[in-house]
């Protein structure tokens, strides 16, 4: 009866170590910005904007990586990617005012790797060239 | 067939493997820009620049310090070297390297792109 107690106790042991590794994570950041853009914008009217006015928005690019290493389908979690899905949320071209860009690991049998960008999204209207 | 499978798991584990991603930018700071009166003319600009921050790391310690390597200091260290504060056409490569892993890794940000002083 001890020996099974013993045994059970052994593998509640090993299970929730398993599960502290298996979903372990941590987030660190990477850059704090004040202006980003993917957008072909006119910089000369970004100073007509009000970013104090502006809401934040976020935007995340996520990939699985096999064994840790490994990306899955090919997939790796791109800056440019978050940054885009951001200033799609908010309809607009330019991130201002305290962007942060972060990095996060997630281990869930593999690993989840993740780019967070954040910032105030404003609409500037797009470079005209003559 | 398990050892098969082990066999395959420690490969693939100890296996080196290197994978890079690459963004582009209309415009990248991480400086102080005056937003409110930003003037782009052919005085401003600084010519093309580049930047780097990379974290070695064997057994998990760092060996350029602690900490990660961050876009911001690639940025930093981009736009410190031609005195500008200001990166327009930007491009932004994150890469990583292990071999043996845990046994060494490397984490790096670069970013080159041409440098313009909006204060000029």
């Amino acid at each position: 009866m001890e020996s099974h107690m013993t045994q059970i106790n052994k593998s509640l042991g090993f299970l929730a170590i398993t599960t502290v590794f298996l979903l372990s994570g941590c987030s660190h950041r990477v850059a704090d910005l004040s202006i980003v853009s993917t957008k072909n914008i006119d910089l000369t009217q970004v100073s007509k904007l009000d970013a104090s006015a502006a809401r934040r928005f976020s935007g995340e690019d996520c990939s699985f990586f096999l064994l840790n290493q490994y990306p899955f389908l090919n997939k790796i979690p791109n800056l440019e990617m978050a940054v885009d899905k951001a200033l799609k949320k908010g309809n607009g071209n330019v991130m201002l005012d305290e962007v942060t860009v972060e990095s996060d690991v997630w281990a869930v049998l593999g690993n989840v790797k993740c780019i967070q960008a954040e910032g105030a999204v404003l609409n500037v209207p797009p470079k005209v060239y003559p | 067939m398990k050892i098969i499978i082990l066999s395959y798991l420690i490969l693939a584990v100890l296996s080196g493997c290197a994978t890079s991603t690459r963004s582009e930018f209309t415009a990248l700071s991480g400086k102080n820009v005056d937003t409110s009166n930003i003037k782009v003319t052919r005085e401003m600009v600084k010519g093309n620049t580049r930047g780097e921050d990379c974290q070695n790391r064997v057994l998990g310690i760092g060996l350029n310090g602690d900490g990660n390597a961050t876009l911001d200091q690639a940025l930093d260290n981009a736009l410190n070297s031609s005195h500008a504060n200001l990166l327009l056409n930007a491009e932004v490569e994150h890469s990583w390297f292990n071999l043996l892993r845990p046994f060494y890794t490397q984490d790096c940000w670069r970013v080159n792109g041409v440098a313009h002083d909006t204060n000029k």
